[in-house]
């Protein structure tokens, strides 16, 4: 097969950072994914499939948590097995199409989830698994990018602003989270059912919620973070923090109330 | 003694300033710990504040649905709102220093709160 200039650009690039591994980092669980931060570790993790070209079945490990998956011509085709960590349903061996939102949606709870998990990420490569019926395209990495960018851009950095710094705390633990400032959605990310709800409770009830309180509660200052555990969809925690004109909604799991509490405050009064 | 119940929590939680035992059908706070310093109309504000957070039947106000546990954080300040599972108009108000460790804390007030309201106390 001839290759052409810019294969041979890329070849060279893939190469030259291959060597850049330190092979003192691969152990029997596999080479390390020297990553740090939900964003990098996302990123490192999407980087891993845009190298594969042949089918393989890539399988990530942080502590008694993995998560194996399909990937082939640079395109992931689904996942085929994850665990040690919440998985959600419908996801694992069901092939990836980006038509289908709910599923792309749910793509984006698990991966950041996963990379969430505090650990070293290390990688196996091993044969394809056939997944379907062996006829999807999958999802490419530009596809995947623009799923789960809306937490993977949240910058793991010391510059961060105390709404990033808090979101970024919140690593794998967001459900869902609707974000607003000056009164327009800026984004929103998680399962349709609990951004439908969010967007619900920002433009129904919120509001005269917060006039209520304002009128009746001389104590009340923001910046501040409100939470009721059991208010969200699926029993979650409905978690409000307000701002500098900006509102953020999440939903959580009910059990993760108390650390969101921790992380708020730590981000608010370091 | 309700009162005693009010007590040992905030001794054992010195980040717990305020908890207090009321009765929201009537918006009236019925006792709170003894070594409490809030006036009278903050513990009524409490209250409301206590109805506004965990909603009611008439007027549920965040969520859905009305809640049992819910808080709210501020800068100089964070609040506790519990309501008793079997008794919806029985609720434990407390306010705290900022940094009450809310994972320790939120199971022992609802304990004094089970305890309170099922007559144990």
């Amino acid at each position: 097969m001839e290759m052409n200039a810019a294969d041979l650009s890329l070849l060279q690039a893939k190469f030259a950072r291959l060597t850049q591994l330190d092979s003192s980092e691969i152990s029997p669980a596999g080479r390390l994914i020297s990553a740090k931060g939900l964003g990098p570790r996302l990123e490192a993790i999407l980087t891993e499939i845009d190298d594969t070209l042949l089918g393989e079945t890539l399988t990530f490990h942080v502590g008694a948590a993995q998560i194996a998956m399909t990937v082939s011509g640079r395109r992931l085709l689904g996942f085929i097995d994850a665990s040690g960590f919440a998985v959600p349903d419908g996801i694992l061996g069901t092939t990836l199409s980006p038509e289908d939102t709910e599923l792309m949606d749910a793509t984006q709870v698990l991966m950041s989830s996963f990379a969430g998990i505090e650990g070293r990420i290390y990688l196996t490569v091993g044969a394809p698994t056939k997944i379907g019926t062996g006829a999807t395209v999958g999802a490419s990495i530009a596809q995947l990018r623009t799923s789960w960018t809306p937490l993977a851009s949240v910058e793991d950095s010391d510059d961060q602003t105390p709404p990033n710094a808090f979101l970024s705390r919140l690593e794998g633990k967001i459900i869902a989270m609707l974000h607003v400032q000056d009164g327009a959605v800026i984004s929103h990310v998680g399962p349709d059912d609990h951004v439908a709800a969010l967007s619900e409770i920002h433009t129904e009830r919120f509001k005269p919620f917060a006039a209520a309180r304002a009128a009746n509660v001389s104590t009340h200052a923001n910046p501040s973070l409100t939470c009721l555990l059991g208010a969200g969809p699926d029993d979650t925690a409905l978690i409000i923090a307000v701002r500098d004109g900006g509102i953020t909604l999440l939903t959580v799991a009910a059990k993760d109330a108390a650390k969101v509490h921790q992380f708020w405050r730590e981000v608010d009064q370091p | 003694m309700v009162a005693d119940q009010l007590d040992a929590l905030c001794a054992e939680f010195s980040n717990c300033i305020t908890v207090a035992f009321a009765d929201l059908a009537t918006q009236m706070v019925l006792v709170t710990n003894s070594t409490s310093r809030l006036r009278r109309e903050v513990l009524n504000e409490l209250c409301v504040e206590s109805g506004l957070t965990l909603g009611s039947d008439e007027q549920t106000r965040l969520g859905h649905k009305t809640v049992s546990v819910a808080f709210t954080a501020s800068p100089n300040q964070t609040k506790v709102f519990l309501r008793a599972t079997d008794e919806p108009d029985d609720i434990l108000f407390c306010a705290c220093n900022p940094d009450i460790d809310l994972e320790a804390f939120l199971p022992a007030a609802q304990s004094c709160l089970l305890k309170i309201s099922g007559g144990a106390a």
